[in-house]
């Protein structure tokens, strides 16, 4: 009882202190208004960025530009000269360059880059293909495309990932920096003079983020199902469910990492040496299908990791509690083993 | 040991090394219950070093530490108040919030409204945190120190920032928790401060406690001369001629010797000396005596001020 209520003093007061710490409170609130305006801006006209830009040059420029444009993922940039063309191959700034002086015209790529192969694909071959479709040949494949519940488009596909990595970073920075920022100051010192315990302080610290970040993911749902008419297809409870415990994990981790550091300085570098990997390698932005398999265990072990896959079940395959309780179960134990180790690793003050 | 009680806190042996460097060497003292117990020294002298590990804030190198005749346990947090030298306190927070986050910490802490009327905080309780001067900050220090009613309560140099006025007031309450029984360890590095509140007054440098005692018995012991100051515009031999008689047997303290400014004369019974200087006809219109204090019992054992 009485621990609880050293908790509840704590999480009040950490509350007010963000309350008040205008500046944090305004951006915890404009971000994820922010975050919603840039993917309505890039995503809210039912457009999806091009995968590839071709640039074209010379004389027979105006018939393939139009030519390209109508092939999907292809963005067509007309350039006026080769050696302008030459040199915006060269910087990435066109991932192929169609010149059209010679008979019959050339393309190069760029063999180092990385979407040189992708964009020969789409264009080239891919006007290659519709010109053999329309001499009748017999097509290898028939095409069939997803329709109905089926159908998860991009967008829906993506917006779980983007909450995680949100929560990711509200929750690791949110609290990191704060720990660090009371040992610095001495605010950590004052405490320990008290009975209050590394375990009731990082509890409390956990909890108070923990209510933030709640309000903060309620907004950006919201602003999900307002804009872009979101659905969650499963249980609404599992996804609070994973929300509070993959959040918890991941302040934990946080706190983890502030259990004994100093400076600020040195706690931005260690928080995103924690967040670089997990925001690339947690299949946010693109799934791990296919690599590697050191690759594939080594992002299991990563909380975001089972956020992701967890959400993703809950709002586009329609899990519920059940089916995710794999992942549930993981960040639980995460939870432990960082708190566990971070309360014991924490330090009062500086050295 | 100054005191036959049984003490309160006892510390045997104690160490802090930090790597080579011997932060605190060998310190033993016990502290009995209802006093208040000064610890003096230099900065750099190891006071604050070996409050901290009393108050179980730093972990010792090797010694021992008891409280209550036992080992330190949780309890221990709950029964000691702490001010500390250099401290914040959270961010964006009224002085009112932050005695209650503080006051919420213990199970049995005393009534909120006693500790604001003891430390004169109510007109500060609106006050931001940030707002606050350094001396409104030290007596909110203090208050922190006692929101659980402890029986033991470190004061790391609790007057630093704090005008003449608010200074005397601090006094006024150390006197009263002395009053009603509590057990006080105090640094400073005013020597009127330990003077007027310590029962007994631990002198450290260079990580060891020198000595202790009372004030009026660590001047008796190592400075128990009064020390008289006439001008060079006197004759020496009329001085010397007046006193002789003083201690003959001990011709090296009882010896009017020449300094810079004037003729300077030790004596431990200044009546005596007085009563001579009369009777030998020596204007005593420009008579100075310098009355011995911790500072020179300081300087005497260290051979440094206090405040260096």
């Amino acid at each position: 009882m009485t621990m609880l209520k050293r908790m509840w003093h704590l999480f009040y007061a950490r509350n007010l202190e963000f309350l008040r710490d205008r500046d944090s409170m305004v951006w915890a609130l404009v971000f994820p208004f922010l975050l919603l305006m840039g993917l309505y801006f890039v995503f809210g006209q039912n457009t999806t960025p091009p995968a590839v830009k071709i640039g074209i040059s010379g004389r027979e420029q105006a018939t393939w530009v139009e030519r390209f444009q109508k092939l999907s993922q292809v963005q067509v940039v007309a350039l006026s000269t080769p050696k302008e063309a030459q040199q915006k191959l060269a910087h990435h700034g066109v991932d192929l360059w169609l010149d059209t002086d010679p008979d019959p015209p050339q393309y190069h790529i760029s063999e180092t880059a990385p979407k040189g192969y992708l964009a020969e694909r789409l264009s080239i071959y891919e006007w290659e293909r519709r010109q053999q479709d329309a001499s009748q040949q017999p097509a290898l494949f028939q095409r069939k495309s997803l329709t109905g519940e089926a159908e998860v488009p991009y967008l829906e596909w993506f917006f779980p990932g983007l909450l995680s990595m949100n929560l990711m970073f509200s929750a690791v920075f949110g609290v990191g920096y704060v720990i660090v920022r009371y040992r610095k100051n001495g605010v950590l010192k004052r405490l320990a003079a008290t009975p209050v315990t590394a375990f009731e302080f990082l509890g409390a610290q956990v909890a108070s983020r923990l209510f933030l970040m709640a309000f903060n993911t309620l907004i950006l749902m919201g602003g999900g199902v307002l804009l872009f008419h979101f659905s969650v297809r499963g249980s609404g409870l599992a996804l609070a469910a994973l929300f509070t415990v993959g959040s918890t994990s991941l302040i934990a981790l946080g706190t983890l990492v502030s259990a004994r550091t100093e400076s600020e300085e040195l706690a931005n570098g260690l928080l995103n040496l924690m967040t670089f990997p997990m925001m690339l390698l947690s299949e946010v932005w693109f799934s791990l299908e296919g690599a590697s398999p050191w690759v594939q265990r080594l992002a299991w072990w990563m909380p975001l990791t089972h956020l992701v896959k967890g959400s993703r079940a809950i709002m586009n395959d329609g899990a519920g509690l059940q089916d995710i309780q794999s992942h549930l179960t993981v960040l639980a134990l995460m939870t432990f083993l960082f708190l566990s180790v971070g309360a014991s690793l924490f330090r009062w003050q500086k050295r | 040991m100054t005191s036959t009680a049984a003490p309160l806190l006892s510390i045997h042996n104690l160490h802090k090394d930090y790597g080579t460097f011997k932060a605190v060497n060998g310190v033993s003292l016990a502290i009995p219950v209802g006093i208040c117990y000064g610890l003096l020294g230099p900065n750099g002298a190891g006071k604050t070093t070996t409050i901290e590990m009393m108050e179980d804030i730093l972990s010792i190198s090797s010694g021992e530490i008891l409280y209550k005749g036992a080992p330190r346990n949780q309890r221990f947090r709950e029964e000691i108040g702490i001010q500390f030298q250099n401290t914040e306190l959270p961010q964006y927070l009224t002085v009112k919030e932050t005695l209650r986050l503080f006051h919420g910490l213990y199970r049995d802490p005393a009534p909120l409204q006693d500790i604001i009327a003891l430390c004169q905080l109510e007109e500060l309780l609106q006050r931001d945190n940030r707002r606050i001067s350094g001396g409104q900050k030290q007596r909110l220090l203090l208050a922190l120190a006692l929101l659980n009613d402890p029986d033991l309560i470190f004061l790391d140099e609790p007057t630093t920032g704090m005008d003449p006025q608010a200074r005397r007031h601090l006094w006024e309450i150390v006197k009263a928790l002395k009053s009603r029984g509590k057990t006080l360890i105090l640094t400073t590095h005013y020597m009127d401060e330990a003077q007027e509140l310590c029962d007994t007054i631990g002198i450290m440098d260079q990580g060891q406690l020198l000595t202790e005692g009372s004030a009026p018995a660590l001047i008796q012991r190592y400075c128990p001369h009064v020390t008289l100051h006439l001008p060079l515009s006197l004759e020496i031999h009329l001085l010397k001629r007046a006193t002789r008689h003083l201690a003959p047997h001990d011709p090296g303290i009882h010896e009017w010797q020449r300094k810079a400014q004037h003729y300077h004369f030790e004596t431990p019974d200044l009546e005596q000396a007085l009563r001579a200087l009369m009777a030998g006809n020596i204007p005593l219109s420009q008579l100075r005596i310098h009355t011995p204090t911790l500072e020179d019992v300081f300087l005497e054992l260290t051979g440094r001020s206090l405040r260096e």
